[in-house]
């Protein structure tokens, strides 16, 4: 998942972290709009937000929708740094996952805080929405950044809009036929149910578990670090086995 | 080159403006402190094209009441440890604990038994303070709720 950019990615490949990435998305945008009414892995209301709090003259909230805004640009900023200045011949691997964890230390510390120190004062909320709009601006930007720009899964205009597209595309028999639409249908919708999926899962967890409903958002995200990491060591341990048995036979042969 | 500067530049100017703005205005959390005065009830959404802010009666006041949360308190007393007194002619009817949401736009009162009232605060000036009930995060103002500030 993590492992190969842009045209070297398989559809597999994009599948399995559009889902992931979604779900994850899904369950800290439910998350925070029940603990702290505010949405955080969109910024399109927030926009519109700005826009009125501005026409009304309420400066305090009018700053504070705008460091929100640009904390989700600084997330995606931040991500795609990291993947373009990594050092080719080092490890392409790191080089994606770094956003990963820098959004699991984000999501860890929101759960942490809630759980030990909350006092339920509007800045600590303040905080916390900057927080997370953050490490969802560092998630859509390693997919759209990693998926040469076909998969984000932080919100669903885009997405819908595409969707809308492409049926009416499939009412032709020609685009039904077509294999690359129909795989960006599948991975579009994909994304929808993963990300509602994620949503109606994080209703219930918190209900069930309370803040703690964040640490399985960082278990989802820890999958995919792992699952990558699992299958590089996996591939390590075959090369290595297949190099000695190169230089086994080589000694064997002379 | 120099349009990415500029751009740099600028956002950085913007998010250093609001930092100030930040720290020196008044926020939500200290403006909404202290005595307020129920001025009106008003529905802001009827099915009539005439008359938009029909006030209401009391009876429909009270039926409103029977199905929810809100006491038919005059002054509401919010203090800054978190604690929201309403008081009915002079008398304390109910100690609860509020707090503030979102960008300082929505206000949660928890009472005693763990019942949750939730708010739209559509106006929060020093003198002023409108709260619409909050059904749903898409619609608001159903009911619409006016105080004066008492000094």
């Amino acid at each position: 998942m993590l492992r190969k950019f842009n045209n070297y990615r398989t559809h597999q490949d994009n599948l399995k972290i559009a889902i992931l990435t979604a779900c994850s998305a899904g369950m800290v945008n439910v998350l925070s709009v029940i603990l702290f009414f505010a949405f955080t892995s969109n910024v399109t209301g927030h926009y519109a937000i700005l826009a009125q709090e501005v026409a009304k003259g309420n400066w305090y909230q009018a700053a504070i929708v705008f460091i929100w805004i640009s904390l989700f640009l600084i997330g995606n900023f931040t991500s795609n740094m990291l993947i373009i200045h990594s050092k080719p011949g080092k490890s392409t691997y790191l080089a994606h996952a770094t956003p990963l964890i820098l959004e699991i230390i984000c999501l860890l510390t929101v759960s942490i805080y809630l759980q030990r120190f909350y006092l339920n004062t509007l800045w600590e909320t303040e905080f916390l929405v900057a927080l997370m709009l953050f490490a969802m601006g560092l998630q859509n930007g390693l997919t759209a950044s990693i998926t040469n720009f076909s998969i984000k899964t932080t919100h669903l205009t885009g997405l819908t809009t595409d969707l809308g597209l492409l049926f009416s595309m499939f009412t032709k028999k020609k685009y039904r036929k077509d294999k690359k639409l129909r795989r960006k249908a599948q991975i579009l919708l994909s994304v929808v149910t993963a990300y509602m999926f994620g949503g109606i899962s994080a209703g219930i967890l918190h209900i069930k578990v309370g803040y703690a409903a964040f640490y399985i958002v960082c278990v989802l995200l820890g999958i995919i670090l792992f699952y990558d990491y699992s299958v590089l060591k996996i591939k390590r341990r075959k090369r290595s086995l297949f190099t000695r048995k190169n230089i086994l036979f080589s000694k064997k042969t002379l | 080159m120099k349009i990415i500067y500029t751009s740099f530049i600028g956002f950085v100017f913007l998010i250093v403006c609001s930092s100030i703005i930040i720290s020196d205005l008044k926020g939500p959390e200290s403006l909404i402190l202290g005595s307020w005065d129920e001025v009106s009830w008003e529905y802001e959404r009827v099915n009539s094209t005439e008359n938009s802010n029909l006030p209401l009666d009391n009876l429909v006041k009270k039926e409103i009441c029977s199905n929810m949360f809100i006491h038919e308190a005059e002054t509401w007393v919010f203090k800054k440890n978190n604690r929201l007194q309403l008081v009915k002619r002079g008398h304390e009817e109910e100690e609860l604990i509020y707090n503030l949401r979102g960008r300082g736009n929505i206000l949660e009162m928890i009472h005693k038994d763990n019942g949750t009232e939730i708010y739209q605060i559509q106006d929060l000036t020093k003198n002023k303070l409108v709260l619409h009930f909050n059904f749903d995060l898409q619609v608001k103002g159903i009911v619409k709720m006016t105080f004066s500030k008492v000094d």
